[in-house]
């Protein structure tokens, strides 16, 4: 099988971009009326949610690496 | 003209969204949170692929943090498709200070930075998910355990009196049966990841909170790192696994090594 890089992927993604990462302590954070939002904080805030590509910002994002692949394998490595 | 006042300089910061193996300072033709300009601001040979931060991101409704989110990940990849494999950085993290701030913190980290991303070069994250549907497993465990034929016997020839109790007993052994399947299915999803990818971990969600609605039922989430060029080989392993009767594998990727960046909060301690 191949694998896939679409919008239902990105959703699945979400976690991860939350969760995962290099964490950078000590240094600021982007805030929210004054409150830090970190990575636990966003995923709370955004935990009521059942379908992230509701608002269908994920199949935009979708189409444009699509696009993107056309354009090159991504394989900018050594 | 006064000079700018140090509050002012202060609250400005930089959105980080990956570090990269970079040689000089460039932008990236791609849009960052809030519709930014996205540069890399590089030093000794890497880079922190950054944007000027949105002072608050307004949460009135999800769809500005999840539009963050979709930005972040954007970002990456066109940071992955021209630098290759980054060090993604978690979401929503800001240096405090303009370009040289960014160019300082990185320099206090160039070490580190230079290191991980030459161990993950050529390499990229993958993600997969086995689902089981609920009858498909279960006549698995019936096919694995003769003793659950014969209690299933038992609740149709127990008398009225009887056959609540026999159907608990069934019920309980086929739970156990069926997690034990699983557990197997899950335990030989890693072995066949892990033949071809370079490193493997469980996807578990650390708090709680998982935005991945559906696959609560799932009998395995794993992230693989992986050589870009086994991509094909860790597709067929898996061909192993979806072969299987009512099994589900959800493979995605290629994505930035997320679940395999390596800490970084140490550099700057005595800077």
């Amino acid at each position: 099988m191949k694998p896939t890089k679409d919008a239902t992927a990105v959703v699945d993604l979400v976690d991860v971009l939350l969760a995962d990462g290099a964490v950078l302590a000590a240094d600021v954070v982007i805030t929210v009326a004054d409150v830090p939002l970190v990575g636990v904080q966003a995923r709370v805030l955004l935990a009521g949610m059942t379908r992230l590509s509701e608002e269908g910002i994920f199949e935009a994002w979708d189409e444009e690496i699509r696009n993107r692949a056309d354009r090159s394998t991504g394989a900018a490595d050594d | 003209m006064s000079e700018p006042t140090a509050e002012s300089d202060h609250a400005e910061s930089q959105y980080v969204y990956c570090l990269v193996t970079a040689e000089s300072d460039a932008t990236l033709d791609v849009e960052g949170v809030e519709g930014a300009t996205v540069s890399v601001v590089s030093t000794d040979g890497v880079g922190a692929v950054t944007s000027p931060a949105p002072a608050a991101v307004e949460t009135d409704s999800e769809l500005a943090v999840k539009r963050l989110l979709v930005a972040h990940q954007r970002v990456v990849d066109a940071a992955m498709d021209a630098y290759g494999a980054p060090l993604p950085v978690q979401a929503t993290t800001a240096i405090e200070g303009d370009g040289a701030a960014v160019r300082e913190w990185l320099a206090a980290r160039a070490d580190d930075v230079r290191a991980g991303l030459d161990d993950l070069a050529g390499h990229r994250e993958y993600h997969v998910t086995v689902e089981w549907a609920d009858e498909a497993a279960a006549a698995a465990a019936h096919e694995a355990d003769d003793e659950l034929d014969a209690l299933e016997a038992t609740v149709e020839a127990a008398s009225p009196g009887e056959a609540y109790l026999r159907e608990k007993q069934y019920e309980s052994a086929l739970a156990d049966a069926v997690a034990d399947r699983e557990a197997t299915l899950a335990a030989e999803t890693r072995e066949y990841v892990a033949s071809v990818a370079r490193s493997v971990v469980d996807r578990a969600t650390t708090d709680g909170v998982s935005f991945a609605a559906g696959d609560a039922d799932a009998v395995t989430r794993l992230a693989a790192l992986t050589a870009l060029e086994d991509e094909d080989a860790l597709g067929e392993a898996l061909d192993g696994v979806a072969d299987r009767e009512g099994v589900t594998v959800k493979f995605t990727g290629p994505w930035a090594p997320y679940s395999f960046a390596p800490e970084l909060d140490d550099g700057g301690a005595d800077a």
